[in-house]
């Protein structure tokens, strides 16, 4: 029997944009086992990196919980940290470090010894074919290889728990299969995957089980072929549009 | 874990956090320096040497030169502020860090250091360059180092949190151009830059000195004038260091709460 390794319990979250309050996820509850690939769907602005965000521990719930090992996050939440990866839409890297330096701070930020820091480095750089540009800074550096850079950023302490949100986006056909290889090498390692997608193959092909966002509420959460079967439709992508037009009607 | 061994870990990665802007920062050093040494020497050749020859008093070279090495932090933190705030228009390099396992506020203080750190070396280069340019003009028995070197320290850490709650109160890079023109540059030329605040007091308005005191970076160029000129003509120099200090700890608590409660950070 698989363990639950964070448990989503009746999140919300509330912004202010001048008086307007947007409810950007409305008691949202989810759990994440260990190793499983988790893909989550839905229009723009249904509350995706919202909730991506928050298991980061980037914003803070406006209530609920989120639980580790059954245990609040917000109890101790740098200890939580250690266990995260967190890879943003963004490419958020450090434009005046190499590579080897960026993977490098990676790993201290996180304690690591220096050894073990160089070891991983070395495993990460082969992994994610980075040898050509490790001395490199990441503006020279294409789509494909600043996503690749960011996931590698983000493994560097060897975390529990990787949360992608769109790493895909804007990627060639073959850098994106070639990232999805990399993603399914993880799962076989006991890293659970947090993956947000506008890509519905991406989902189908990656994901245990899909959550579909609306509105930021959940709308449904299940495997792939299960919601294929339950609403007769060959792709995934099939299924998505047919709940999207339910909505509008 | 300990609470022991918490602080430990939170030490390693506030002085990994420093080496790594470090890493950055030595390799611009050389080109910084440059530019400073060339800004710097015109105008303390103009102010020490031109100046005087055409009726303005001798020691007005040496009261701009101390206004110039204290300032110096203050309009180095202007580009700072602008790159931060680019940041969080753009790529949000931030949100890397906010993710780390480490205090958010532990974050900014950081930057706080970091500012503190490069503001010593530059006022460093720029003293020695000072020194070198006006050597005689200096009344070395009116100078003490270690209030120099005090205020320095404190106008320093005073400009670093200073803007650190411009940058929080700025909306985008455009609102900061605005603050930019409406604040900093006001605050600086009526802080004490280019007059003595007694000047103000004795020969334009009491009143007027009076709200002047309310600008923080007349205690800045008062406190320096002091300690590199002698305590005659300025305003104490242990009330300019206490208000300097003060307005640090204001400014740096408020302005890390208000970038904590902007990017709505844990």
């Amino acid at each position: 029997m698989q363990t639950k390794l964070i448990q989503i319990q009746h999140l919300s979250k509330q912004y202010r944009v001048g008086k307007r309050v947007i409810n950007a996820l409305q008691d949202v509850s989810l759990d994440i086992y260990d190793a499983e690939i988790v893909g989550l769907l839905g229009v723009n602005g249904a509350g995706k990196t919202t909730l991506s965000s928050i298991i980061a521990t980037l914003h803070p719930p406006t209530s609920g919980d989120v639980l580790y090992r059954g245990q609040s996050i917000y109890d101790n939440i740098n200890d939580y940290r250690y266990i995260i990866g967190f890879c943003p839409q963004k490419a958020n890297l450090n434009r005046d470090l190499t590579i080897d330096q960026i993977l490098y701070f990676a790993g201290s930020y996180y304690c690591m010894p220096k050894k073990l820091i160089l070891e991983r480095r070395e495993e990460l750089i082969a992994q994610f074919q980075l040898q050509e540009y490790r001395t490199e800074q990441p503006d020279i550096l294409s789509g494909g290889y600043l996503h690749r850079v960011l996931i590698a950023r983000a493994l560097m302490h060897r975390p529990k728990l990787l949360i992608l949100d769109e790493p895909t986006v804007g990627l060639d056909p073959h850098i994106r299969r070639n990232l999805w290889g990399i993603i399914r090498g993880l799962k076989e390692h006991g890293v659970s995957v947090l993956l947000t997608t506008h890509y519905l193959d991406e989902a189908d092909f990656l994901s245990d089980r899909i959550c579909i966002l609306d509105k930021g509420r959940i709308k449904l959460i299940d495997t792939p072929q299960n919601l294929k079967t339950a609403h007769k439709k060959s792709s995934l992508e099939d299924v998505f549009i047919k709940l999207m037009e339910e909505e509008v009607a | 874990m300990s609470t022991t061994k918490r602080f430990a870990r939170y030490w390693h990665i506030f002085w990994q956090l420093f080496q790594t802007d470090l890493l950055v920062f030595w390799p611009q050093l050389w080109d910084d320096t440059l530019n400073k040494t060339i800004w710097l020497s015109s105008l303390l050749v103009l102010s020490a040497y031109v100046f005087p020859l055409l009726g303005i008093m001798k020691s007005f070279g040496v009261f701009t030169a101390f206004a110039l090495i204290a300032s110096e932090s203050y309009w180095r933190m202007w580009p700072s502020t602008f790159e931060f705030i680019a940041d969080l228009d753009g790529e949000r390099s931030i949100d890397y860090l906010l993710t780390l396992p480490i205090p958010s506020w532990l974050i900014f203080v950081q930057t706080i250091v970091l500012y503190i750190f490069k503001s010593i070396i530059f006022g460093f280069i720029t003293f020695i360059l000072t020194i070198l340019i006006i050597w005689n003009e200096i009344d070395w028995h009116l100078f003490s180092w270690p209030k120099t070197l005090t205020i320095f320290m404190a106008i320093s850490l005073f400009t670093s949190c200073f803007f650190l709650l411009l940058a929080s109160i700025a909306k985008n890079r455009k609102n900061l151009h605005k603050i930019g023109f409406r604040i900093i540059f006001p605050l600086w030329f009526f802080g004490a830059t280019q007059f003595p605040w007694q000047v103000i007091y004795d020969k334009v308005s009491p009143k007027l000195a009076y709200i002047l005191l309310a600008n923080p970076w007349v205690y800045a160029m008062e406190g320096m004038h002091a300690a590199t000129m002698g305590q005659q003509g300025f305003l104490p120099f242990w009330v300019c260091l206490g208000v300097l200090l003060t307005a640090s700890f204001l400014f740096g608590t408020v302005g890390i709460a208000r970038l904590i409660k902007r990017l709505d950070a844990i």
